[in-house]
């Protein structure tokens, strides 16, 4: 077990950072990425470095690695791995310890690989930097063992595959061996799991967690998510604005945060054991106190806005059977192939309730989404909103149902037009329904700026002047501005801080309470989606393999596959992580006997 | 794999019998559209001054007054299978790949052509080979020293040199480095089978000239292909592992840098064999471009049909090459098993 209390020097530290501090000049004056960060892992510890964006967690990774040469980074204090100091190492030495003595695992394995060497020949090249004499064949033995390790099936024939030929999981594993080929005493893994999926970040942590032990390797993990790290690691270190606000016991550091601000990060993540209603009931009295204390207007009965869902009224949405096909190319001279990516779903949504569709990538979710907003078209089966058949309505006829049906989409960087200012991407949708009068969309887009949370001086900025959630509450205002039935939320979320993801879910809530709103949440996170949804539908492979209201399912799932999901999402007592983990083990150590 | 090269030949040959049929639509159909009579036709085909009988004979043998059909028709079958033309009792004849006949100059196109060819080739591949390697060079170079006195000096080179045209760069050359220092020799085109140092020694400055025009690009397009490839996670990924700065760029960045890069080289070189005609007139040389050239100015409009078929023809084929080059550089093209 690692050691307990921050400053005690332990003896056997395979890495000791003394007073970090990372600063890059800018035009604008020193950004201090680091300020006086001090932390050290024993050998075969690990210790997880949790903070949200711009927190400089990851300035600090790389600064450990040393590859912060040949930027313009100023680096001061020390970093001593397995012995030798990083900071002062001559570039020769510090090429020699990456990868021998601290290898990474980076963010994102769609990017992590060369698209254009098999992986053998990037594996083998990693061997040989460092064993010069070892020769093609030994370095080429070492990379099977490696792919072996890390769970890759026929290693000796995959070796000669190329990136593009594992899926994301897969890839994962893949720049781990990588880390693995020269035993390193140190393994850094900057967040090794956000680009994948629930199970599969499960396995992955998992596969880390099992190298960790039986190699004796330490392990320093870099996250977003304080559930990501709590079942992994012995030791926290909580960053802030390049500080530590926190450092200690993982247990410790979860179940009594000192710092206010460990605390506010701990309230925001979603629990996947808290109910809709719960949540419902805590972001109600949230706000009557917060509109107390600022003496702003809606009263308590505003609320009363909010009618239950009641399935005797006619639904507002009826999914019957739909299907989508896509074609893919490819085959013998071209020829195409099917691919279904959503088949034989079917739903009723009544007014004022949110369905939550949860699924990994692939399930066909999103498709599912574009098919009820009819930015596709079903191949199969229909699609009826407010009792019309929309299946196969010409674009013409759609004119009303743009305005009735909003989509929020995932990412808030992207869905925003740069060279439009917030204020004309909001209003644009009043002018395309035929709105002339231009003071009045300006005093109507204002008015809503307003409600999400905006200045309505924020009208003429451009997106670029935003945060991410900021960004966010604009596409939400942007969707509300016709006064939709109906919202598609993407998986609004997820490109989110924690802290700022709950915000965005409370408006979320905020909304629907003021204005009766319907939603069709799609999202991976099963916490979101359970405290967000009445009802909620689990997708696999283009089908929904369990639906019903949010609570039974997640108390009392029905289907194999929402319990491999939920018993794959993290959570955040240390303690219940481990028993999960074990659980996990069990149960494919039993299906592979 | 298979089905991909059989894909590829087959979207090349559809793409050639497209450039033909266009071809004769520029030259057979487009004048008829606009009014010209088969007469008028004939006298562009003819050449200088005509007399009537000539001209009537002309559109006899060319089958000017028939429909566009059977126009067509003939011209495929010239192309494929030959053709006799006959002058009174003289008979030539226009071997299979009949790219047409110069009444101008009584003979066969396509020999003509031929013979000219090697003083393309020669200069439009030599200077492929010093374009690719200089500019690649300096672009790598430029990406890696970023902002250095070389970058800036490099770059600043190749604005001008993607500025100057070839007249005046080539002009510039030949009067101070032939005739005013007397550098190189002042010569005709040798065969590089005659004599391969004077075929050097010719064909230096040409290949030079126009070298530096395609280079100047090329390293631009290298240095921000670079500068983009060098941001990538791999590249991260590659230092990570420890690997030397060279490597880094030798065998991790400069590979998805070029892949891009051999698109346009196809491209080019298509382009220059089809007839490097600034370049061959202003040294003289007397390839493919220049001969388009004098058939243009002396109105030998079937040679000019024939120059346009060839180009057409190098730049359809460097485009195939270079796509059945691209799973080679690039694995993710080998998407059909």
């Amino acid at each position: 077990m690692a050691s307990t209390g921050p400053a005690s020097a332990a003896p056997d530290a395979v890495v000791r950072v003394d007073d970090l501090r990372v600063t890059f000049p800018t035009m604008d004056g020193d950004v201090h990425a680091v300020k006086g960060l001090s932390f050290e892992v024993p050998a075969g510890g690990a210790l997880g470095i949790v903070g949200e964006s711009g927190s400089g967690k990851s300035v600090t990774s790389l600064a450990l690695m040393g590859l912060h040469r040949g930027s313009r980074a100023e680096i001061t204090g020390s970093i001593e791995v397995a012995g030798q100091d990083v900071v002062t190492a001559s570039d020769r030495k510090l090429r020699s310890m990456r990868g021998n003595d601290i290898a990474m695992v980076f963010q994102d394995p769609m990017q992590s690989l060369h698209p254009q060497y098999t992986i053998g020949n990037q594996l083998v090249e990693a061997y040989l930097v460092h064993h010069p004499k070892a020769g093609k064949a030994a370095a080429r033995k070492r990379a099977v063992e490696a792919l072996d390790r890390v769970g890759i099936p026929e290693p000796a024939k995959r070796i000669n595959s190329y990136p593009h030929e594992f899926s994301g999981g897969m890839r994962q594993r893949v720049v781990i061996a990588m880390g693995l080929m020269c035993d390193p005493k140190v393994l850094l893994a900057d967040e090794p799991t956000t680009a994948l999926d629930v199970t599969v970040q499960a396995r992955i942590l998992d596969l880390l967690d099992e190298l960790r032990r039986e190699l004796n390797m330490a392990l320093i993990l870099v996250s977003h998510d304080l559930a990501v790290v709590a079942g992994s690691v012995d030791e926290v270190v909580v960053m802030r604005h390049g500080q530590a606000v926190e450092r200690g016991d993982v247990r410790t550091v979860l179940s009594s945060p000192e710092h206010p601000y460990t605390q506010a990060l701990l309230a925001a993540v979603p629990r996947v054991e808290m109910s809709r209603a719960e949540r419902r009931a805590q972001d109600r009295a949230d706000r009557v106190e917060r509109e107390k204390r600022e003496g702003t207007v809606t009263k308590p009965g505003d609320f009363e806005a909010f009618t239950p869902a009641s399935t005797e009224d006619e639904p507002l949405l009826r999914v019957r059977d739909v299907a989508q096909r896509f074609r893919v190319r490819g085959g013998t001279w071209g020829r195409a192939t099917d691919f279904w990516a959503v088949k034989g779903v079917s739903f009723d949504l009544f007014k004022g309730e949110t369905l939550g569709v949860v699924g990994e990538s692939g399930s066909g979710k999103s498709t599912l989404s574009r098919m009820v907003m009819r930015l596709l078209e079903p191949t199969e089966g229909t699609v009826e909103f407010e009792g019309r058949d929309i299946t196969h309505m010409p674009e013409r006829g759609l004119r009303p149902l743009r305005r009735d049906v909003q989509m929020v989409f995932q990412n808030p960087y992207s869905s925003l037009n740069p060279r439009l200012t917030i204020g004309e991407s909001i209003g644009t949708a009043l002018r395309v329904q035929g709105e002339r009068d231009g003071k009045k969309i300006r005093s109507q887009v204002q008015e809503l700026l307003e409600r999400v949370g905006l200045e309505p001086n924020h009208y003429n900025r451009f997106p670029h002047a935003f945060s991410g959630g900021q960004r966010q509450r604009i596409a939400i205002a942007r969707a509300l501005i016709l006064k939709p039935k109906l919202i598609i939320c993407d998986e609004p979320v997820s490109a989110l801080d924690v802290s700022t993801q709950d915000q965005v879910l409370r408006l979320l809530s905020e909304l629907q309470d003021d204005f009766g709103l319907t939603y069709i949440f799609v999202a991976h996170d099963l916490a979101v989606v359970r405290q967000v949804s009445d009802r909620v539908a689990v997708m696999r492979k283009g089908e929904i393999v369990e639906m019903g209201d949010s609570d039974s399912v997640y108390e009392n799932p029905q289907s194999d596959y929402t319990r491999q999901l939920l018993t794959a999402a993290p959570v955040l007592d240390p303690d219940e992580a481990r028993d999960l983990r074990a659980e996990r083990v069990a149960k494919r150590a039993a299906d592979a006997a | 794999m298979l089905n991909y090269v059989l894909r590829r030949l087959g979207a090349g040959l559809l793409l050639l019998a497209v450039v033909t049929a266009v071809t004769f639509w520029i030259f057979y159909v487009l004048p008829r559209w606009a009014g010209v009579t088969p007469h008028g036709m004939a006298a562009m085909y003819v050449g200088k001054a005509p007399t009537p009988e000539a001209l009537d004979a002309t559109v006899e043998r060319l089958g000017l007054d028939q429909p566009v059909a059977v126009q067509f028709y003939d011209f495929i079958r010239t192309l494929l299978l030959g053709q006799e033309f006959t002058f009174g009792r003289e008979t030539v004849q226009c071997a299979a790949p009949c790219l047409g006949y110069s009444f101008t100059t009584n003979s066969p196109v396509l020999p003509q052509l031929l013979d000219r060819l090697p003083v393309t080739l020669s200069l439009g591949l030599g200077a492929a080979v010093i374009w690719v390697i200089g500019g690649v060079a300096v672009g790598v170079l430029s990406a890696v020293k970023k902002g250095s006195i070389f970058d800036r000096l490099a770059m600043g080179v190749a604005l001008i040199g993607v500025s100057l045209p070839i007249y005046f760069t080539g002009l510039l050359a030949l009067a101070f480095l032939v005739h005013e220092w007397g550098l190189f020799p002042v010569s005709r085109y040798v065969p590089f089978t005659e004599n391969p140092v004077a075929w050097f020694q010719v064909m230096f400055l040409p290949w030079v000239t126009l070298a530096f025009l395609h280079a100047a690009q090329y390293a631009r397009q290298t240095r921000a292909g670079m500068l983009e490839t060098l941001n990538e996670d791999y590249i991260r990924t590659a230092r990570a592992k420890g690997l030397s700065e060279r490597k880094v760029i030798f065998k991790h960045a400069l590979r998805p840098t070029l892949t891009p890069i051999v698109t346009i080289l196809g491209l080019d070189i298509g382009m220059v064999l089809g007839g490097a005609i600034l370049t061959e007139t202003v040294f003289s040389l007397n390839g493919v471009g220049a001969y388009a050239i004098t058939s243009i100015v002396s109105k030998d409009l079937p040679v000019v049909l024939g120059v346009t078929l060839l180009g057409a023809v190098f730049i359809v084929v460097c485009n195939l090459i270079v796509d059945l080059l691209y799973p080679v550089v690039d694995p993710r093209v080998r998407i059909a098993r």
